[in-house]
């Protein structure tokens, strides 16, 4: 079902609604990128999924993803993996992130998509591109009107990452 | 007298010259093979481009005729290509008129044409590398063309040797290689079978990234059984990996190819090695077991991961149920490509690839382990590449370069540089 339907309050609907998308694109990549890692999982429904993978990989339909979660408890593992257990050098990022299209609804989803660009600074280097894609996204509305994703995949267009892909996308 | 000589009598021999045939000690590693320019470009030639095979792909990944992909040998570009009788050759990806790379696509199709076409001036090859156009050949007007004598059978794309191995393949520069199975050994070779044992493959995937080492660290990394217990904390924390599991590191008779293997499940074999190495972080829990929901596959016997260095160019993975190739493509001295292929069986139901799929969170540039071996790399090569007149060490286990029944050993690590020592030797 296409969301543009003919009429002004379809359109401000529509626009309302890219509006409130925004909203949680925003506020995703602003979590990530002020460090605030606890806070990633709580923007996926209990059920959720969440990959980065790369273009070739999602265009072929080959399921291999560099980073895969699925369901609130492999989201909290990772968190903890990023905090507490690995080793890498410390770095920030920084999303730059599109307004969201919304692609279809139906079935209380909404299919948005947005461009990504995420940059990423380490110790002793000027910043650098980490990676440029775009989100491919199933959006829900919870009971409290709080919009969650149930899918999300980061395709990346960069073939070759810089080494290491420590933060989600 | 020949420019060699003629350098060393005149004082002119250069540092890598000097240091290669100096160097006679395996467990004591000068950081300017990490770092010269020269004894990089003698690696590509002696390894890459000399008397060894070099892993291209899976043939699974070239299913119909007419399919290719293009991939690389150190840092040539080659095509990987399924003919219509069915064999994949291995061509250079270089048109003979003007050098030029012929294709650029990394996977693809020729479809109907069956044919490589320059697309510079249109010189044009059949899948098995034979030239068998070239425009205006015989003029055009009676004006111009070739010489009477120029001959397209001299011309085509040069062929290379090719190796399939129960679908794994691979290719050499060198017309005198020895077979691939002599080239892997009688003590390396039941492994490469053991998981390209004839199953159909399925491919599920692919991760790149570039890090920025010299490629031997890559190869070092995973002759290294010292680190993981120490590194990959995740290993450690979620009973993944411990000292005293059962494990042997085994060579091929050059010493240059390796197998680390283990058996996960029966450990407390080797006991007195678990000395100095700490369980971290007690208190961590995995709120999802799923990566680590391991099913004993029939075909893996007694060993639960056998990580095998395939020298130069590949890492032929097996950590319980994750399959993958990685391949290293030099890039430069100080940079190299590391593709990840991730891969099961034709025959694996969806529990299986969604196993395998779960247990690659802990691969790949964010990988649980392996993004933490990327970062120690670029570690490593960052403080080389200031300390050219530095050293390493590898000398734990002793100084010889023997195959052990346990992982508290750097004899791997030993054993490829005493194979490097001869063959770079001037």
């Amino acid at each position: 079902m296409n969301v543009v339907e003919e009429g002004p309050g379809a359109r401000i609907g529509y626009i309302i609604q890219r509006l409130a998308l925004s909203d949680l694109y925003q506020a995703y990549a602003d979590s990530l990128d002020r460090g605030d890692l606890e806070r990633w999982p709580g923007f996926f429904t209990e059920d959720g999924s969440y990959r980065a993978q790369a273009r070739e990989n999602f265009d072929r339909g080959l399921p291999l993803a560099a980073m895969f979660c699925q369901g609130r408890g492999m989201f909290q593992d990772r968190v903890t993996v990023i905090a507490k257990v690995m080793v890498y050098a410390p770095r920030t990022t920084q999303h730059v992130v599109g307004m969201p299209r919304v692609i279809e609804t139906g079935g209380g989803e909404i299919h948005a998509r947005a461009q990504f660009c995420v940059y990423h600074t380490l110790p002793h280097e000027p910043t650098a591109l980490l990676a440029v894609g775009r989100y491919e996204d199933r959006v829900v509305e919870d009971i409290g009107g709080r919009l969650r994703f149930r899918e999300r995949t980061a395709v990346y267009d960069t073939l070759l990452l810089p080494n290491s892909l420590v933060y989600p996308l | 007298m020949t420019p060699k000589d003629f350098a060393k009598q005149s004082g002119n021999e250069s540092a890598a010259t000097r240091l290669l045939s100096s160097w006679m000690t395996p467990h004591r590693i000068p950081a300017a093979i990490y770092t010269d320019p020269e004894i990089y470009a003698l690696e590509l030639e002696r390894f890459f481009y000399g008397h060894h095979w070099s892993y291209v792909g899976l043939e699974v990944e070239l299913p119909n005729s007419g399919d290719f992909k293009t991939t690389f040998i150190g840092e040539r570009s080659v095509i990987v290509v399924r003919a219509p009788d069915g064999e994949i050759h291995v061509l250079e990806n270089r048109c003979r008129h003007k050098g030029i790379r012929l294709v650029q696509a990394p996977f693809g199709s020729v479809g109907d044409t069956r044919r490589f076409i320059c697309p510079y001036h249109r010189w044009c090859y059949k899948l098995d590398g034979k030239l068998v156009g070239v425009p205006y050949r015989n003029g055009v007007q009676g004006q111009g063309g070739y010489p009477a004598d120029f001959s397209l059978k001299d011309l085509g794309l040069v062929r290379l040797q090719v190796a399939c191995y129960n679908g794994a393949v691979f290719a050499s520069f060198d017309a005198d290689v020895e077979p691939f199975k002599d080239y892997l050994g009688p003590t390396i070779e039941p492994f490469m079978r053991r998981t390209f044992n004839g199953e159909p493959l399925r491919v599920l995937g692919y991760n790149r990234q570039r890090i920025r080492g010299n490629w031997k660290l890559m190869q070092e990394n995973i002759k290294d059984p010292y680190h993981p217990g120490l590194l990959h904390a995740f290993f450690i924390t979620f009973g993944l990996w411990r000292a005293d599991q059962k494990s042997r590191m085994v060579m091929d008779q050059h010493g240059r190819h390796a197998c680390m293997i283990s058996a996960r499940n029966l450990g407390g074999q080797n006991e007195e090695v678990t000395g100095g190495v700490n369980s971290f972080q007690e208190d961590l829990k995995l709120s999802d077991p799923s990566v680590i929901d391991v099913q004993h596959e029939p075909w893996w016997g007694e060993h639960t991961v056998v990580m095998q260095t395939i020298f130069p160019s590949v890492i032929i993975q097996q950590q319980v149920n994750s399959l993958s190739t990685r391949q290293i493509i030099p890039v430069s001295v100080d940079c190299f490509d590391f593709v990840w292929t991730h891969f099961g069986y034709k025959s694996d139901d969806d529990a299986m690839t969604r196993r395998r799929l779960n247990q690659a969170n802990l691969f790949g540039p964010a990988g649980y382990v392996s993004l933490e071996d990327g970062e120690v790399i670029e570690f490593s090569q960052q403080s080389h590449a200031t300390y050219s007149g530095g050293e390493c060490l590898a000398e734990l286990g002793g100084r010889d370069c023997e195959p052990t029944e346990h992982m508290v050993t750097e004899t791997l690590i030993r054993s490829m540089y005493q194979y490097y020592q001869s063959v770079m030797r001037p």
